[in-house]
């Protein structure tokens, strides 16, 4: 079956919003979804006069709007960042294994975070308390890093990026692992935040992430037909009239900022930027024209899936939402392979 | 800093002048003072054996590589003042090869070829799209339009990146070993194509050959490399022969005419070269073997 590009993009949209009603009535406390949706219209400047909510209790109101509403929009801003930069990285790396994680962003953002908990910053200003705040600083200080080391003969070399985003990597989670075997009171709070929660959302975490969001869409939307053109070699690219080196750089520290913004708010989840764009691939194809925008999506629907999941199965507590998206993600990405590989899709 | 731009509407002219080039771990210059001038609208032969910087020497002319020592000046302009879209409206590259997990249709390949004439996040005109089709039909590559390139045979991606680069609009084509991986009868169709190009639609065509005769055939100018130097430069008619043959690739050739179109063809003088080669092996053993004992005492 063969869907239009645009009728596809509507019907995920569309996804999307039925996906945030739905999580934002099912919790703890239930709601009723047809409640649900007035609650969420009449937060809507002008339209939202005209409903009444008098037959809705007032917490319900509360739960909603204040706490369920900022954790949803959180979740999908985080899923779209994490695949949007997930596509990109597969894309100027041309490595289908590239994912955030694989330049050694989240581990420099979980012992930024490890460092901050041990130390006991955590006071909160702005609402990115001192544990996001030192890991989006470990973030960047680690992709700096991989920088230096990766384009000091200065050209780009695809492997030697990986090669040192994973070393830097496997370094600084060793470190993780020596800082909470010395504090090990605090192990249980660096563990939890290595798998990533959506648990302290707040408004100002939600405007903090869409502004890293939104650059992100106009850092890379644009460039979309570049990228294609990218995947033919860098020789090729060249002589077609892309500035291959400077194009890469952009795009690296496009995506490590969105990548630093989405682990500071969510801590490390893994999964999502590697997977989304390889199951999204399977319907757009390889453009990045279509693959782009429609990796934003569904990754924001996946995130926001698994994040409902994780604070529903076993309520009160919380299953961290990293271990949702693997474990929800897995098995379903493997059946699609199984299954393109026979038709010979996946290259 | 800003380039200054130079939107020449044609190039006519290309001046290499002392024109070297060694990378860092390289011994010696992979490129050795090279002077040359590339005229429009003439189909150019770069041979030469392996390693003798026929491909660096595309690859500078290309922008691919910059230009550590001596200069490359298009109309006079010198080549690192041109931004890469500027030079891609005039140069085009056929490439050889495509990464592995290189996934796009035929056509949406050849369509790439737009990006440096078309204007940033606009769609491609209809009228670019009508360049595609033409491209796609001039090499005949319509049929495979929604195949995935990769799996095309070697022939009929060569077509289609040739395609792609006809799309470019692009006056000057520059191929690296356009022929090297086709079988007989798909080689001389793409020098077929290659020379109808350069003939009825002006376009200058630059090639680096292993293919003697397929030179001499199709070439009107060839450049001779040898070492890095550019040792011969000029007329295919005047320079191919034995002799220069000879000096570039160190085994004689016999010089014969064809039986039927009078063409000439060159052929290597098979056993002669061999026993050459053994009798100069045989001396470098020796003398192996005489730096051994030198070691030994």
């Amino acid at each position: 079956m063969k869907i239009k590009p645009p009728l596809l993009t509507i019907l995920l949209t569309i996804l999307l919003a039925i996906m945030v009603v739905i999580a934002l009535s099912v919790g703890a406390v239930r709601v009723q979804i047809r409640d649900g949706i007035r609650i969420l219209m009449s937060a809507i400047p002008y339209l939202g006069q005209r409903i009444s909510l008098e037959d809705i209790p007032k917490s319900h109101e509360t739960i909603i709007l204040s706490i369920r509403l900022p954790r949803v929009l959180l979740a999908g801003l985080v899923g779209f960042g994490l695949s949007l930069s997930g596509a990109v990285l597969q894309g100027v790396l041309r490595n289908p294994l590239a994912d955030p994680q694989v330049l050694g962003i989240s581990s420099g953002a979980a012992f930024g975070a490890a460092v901050a908990i041990t130390f006991g910053l955590t006071y909160s200003s702005f609402g990115i308390g001192g544990i996001a705040g030192a890991s989006f600083i470990g973030a960047l200080g680690t992709i700096f890093c991989v920088w230096r080391i990766s384009f000091s003969a200065g050209k780009s070399s695809l492997i030697g990026i990986l090669l040192a985003g994973i070393a830097l990597s496997s370094l600084l989670t060793s470190a993780i692992t020596m800082i909470m075997v010395f504090d090990r009171e605090k192990l249980e709070k660096v563990y939890m935040w290595m798998l990533g929660s959506f648990s302290a959302a707040g408004s100002l975490r939600v405007i903090f992430m869409s502004f890293f969001a939104v650059i992100g869409m106009l850092g890379i939307l644009p460039f979309s037909r570049t990228l294609d053109i990218m995947m033919t070699g860098d020789d090729a690219a060249k002589s077609m009239g892309v500035d291959v080196e400077v194009m890469r750089r952009w795009m690296i520290i496009v995506s490590s900022l969105i990548v630093a913004a989405c682990v500071s708010v969510s801590g490390i989840i893994g999964f999502v930027g590697l997977i989304i764009p390889h199951v999204v691939r399977l319907i757009s194809g390889p453009g990045h024209r279509r693959l782009l925008p429609l990796t934003c999506v569904v990754g924001a629907i996946f995130m926001i899936a698994c994040d409902t999941i994780a604070r529903t199965i076993a309520a009160p507590s919380e299953i961290p939402v990293g271990a949702i998206t693997a474990v929800l993600g897995a098995p379903y990405f493997l059946f699609l392979l199984a299954r393109s590989t026979r038709k010979g899709a996946i290259r | 800093m800003t380039k200054p731009s130079h939107n020449i509407f044609q190039v006519d002219y290309v001046e290499v002048c002392d024109l070297s080039w060694q990378p860092p771990t390289a011994p010696q210059l992979l490129l050795n003072h090279i002077d040359c001038r590339l005229e429009k609208g003439r189909f150019y032969g770069i041979i030469g054996p392996n390693g003798s910087g026929k491909t660096s020497l595309i690859r500078h002319l290309l922008a691919l590589k910059s230009v550590q020592s001596g200069s490359i000046k298009i109309q006079g302009v010198p080549i690192e003042s041109f931004s890469k879209k500027q030079l891609a409206r005039h140069f085009a590259y056929v490439a050889q090869k495509i990464p592995a997990n290189y996934a796009f249709t035929v056509f949406e390949t050849v369509a790439m070829g737009l990006y440096a004439r078309s204007r940033f996040f606009e769609a491609p005109s209809l009228q670019m799209l009508e360049q595609v089709h033409e491209a796609m039909i001039a090499t005949e590559t319509y049929r495979y339009k929604d195949l995935p390139f990769s799996v095309l045979s070697g022939g009929e991606a060569q077509r289609v990146l040739l395609a792609r680069a006809i799309a470019q609009s692009a006056e000057w084509l520059f191929l690296d070993e356009p022929v090297s991986n086709l079988d007989v009868s798909h080689q001389v169709d793409m020098m077929e194509k290659l020379s109808s190009l350069c003939r009825n639609n002006g376009k200058t065509i630059v090639c680096v050959l292993h293919d003697i005769n397929l030179a001499a055939r199709y070439c009107d100018s060839i450049l001779m490399m040898k070492e890095g130097r550019l040792r011969y430069c000029g007329s295919s008619n005047e320079l191919l022969n034995p002799e220069q043959l000879r000096d570039i690739f160190d085994i004689s050739f016999s010089q014969l005419t064809h039986p039927r179109t009078s063409d000439v063809i060159f052929v290597p003088d098979y056993n002669l070269s061999t026993e050459n080669q053994k009798n100069q092996d045989v001396l470098s053993i020796e003398k192996d073997v005489t730096d051994c004992d030198t070691i030994q005492i």
